[in-house]
């Protein structure tokens, strides 16, 4: 086995298996740490596929910024065990809906198995922070403005949803 | 040697494991993160693509993911929030005001 092969399967690993953990924890904390493991590997998974930008990227989005959201509000809302409590499928439709994901899952990997890509050579500086700016702010620049506003809208929004009203306490 | 179809068939198992979560799960802060994992899923398959064919537009749409990513999670979490000053509950099954329509006239 060569280098590349033992880190993608590690990251592989690392990042299924949190994934698996993020989905079944009961606690929501441990599945936004789970969420974080997953996240760090798929940054692995990008600076193996030549995309060191957005690996640095999503380690300081997604685990700088968005998982601290998430565990901000888990400590916020401060659940109790009994409120963890989940009301859903019984175990029939647990298993039945666990194998009908598992069919997609199997048909999805059918598919990819089917066909075979032959890889290009990649410029010496593909997926640096140059490469991907010149691009970014050339062919998609009015994309990445409308970015930015979707970003002021969410932001506006969240501020608006969540504040409380002066003298009613039930919003 | 590691191909495209390896880091396809990542971001296939990562998708799955988002959608269960997302019909398996009742606590909403936990179908969030599952979106958020499904989102990732669609990332690894957009950076892959974008490796093979030497073209940067793959990661730059995966760039505008993340952005996406952030801006559902704000708004998402500020709703999470609303509901459970509502109902004192993160649970999904809480939220039925449109069920049982038999009893409006």
């Amino acid at each position: 086995m060569t280098g590349l092969e033992i880190s993608f399967y590690l990251f592989a690993a690392g990042a299924v298996l949190s994934a698996i953990g993020v989905i079944s924890a009961k606690n929501p904390i441990y599945s936004a740490l789970s969420l974080v493991v997953t996240l760090f590997s798929l940054a692995g998974i990008f600076v193996l596929l030549r995309a060191d930008f957005l690996a640095i990227l999503q380690i300081f989005t997604y685990a700088g910024a968005i998982l601290v959201l998430f565990i901000f509000i888990i400590m916020l809302l401060n659940l109790q065990p009994d409120e963890l409590e989940e009301t859903g499928y019984g175990l029939l439709g647990k298993v039945l809906l666990g194998l009908g994901s598992l069919a997609v899952f199997a048909s999805l990997v059918f598919v990819v198995s089917r066909t075979q890509w032959t890889a290009a050579t990649l410029p010496p500086d593909f997926g640096s922070i140059t490469s991907v700016g010149k691009r970014m702010f050339s062919v998609y620049v009015v994309p990445f403005e409308i970015a930015g506003l979707l970003l002021t809208v969410a932001l506006v929004g969240a501020v608006v949803l969540a504040k409380r009203r002066l003298g009613d306490p039930e919003r | 040697m590691i191909t495209l179809n390896h880091y396809l068939v990542l971001a296939s198992a990562l998708f799955i494991i988002g959608f269960a979560g997302v019909v398996l799960r009742r606590n909403m802060l936990i179908i969030l993160m599952s979106i958020e994992l499904m989102l990732n899923a669609v990332n690894v398959s957009l950076v892959g693509f974008s490796r093979i064919y030497a073209d940067l537009d793959g990661q730059v749409s995966a760039f505008f993911i993340i952005v996406l990513a952030a801006a559902e999670a704000a708004v998402g979490l500020a709703i999470v929030v609303l509901v459970f000053r509502r109902k004192g509950s993160v649970q999904s099954t809480e939220l039925r005001e449109l069920k049982d329509a038999v009893d409006a006239p």
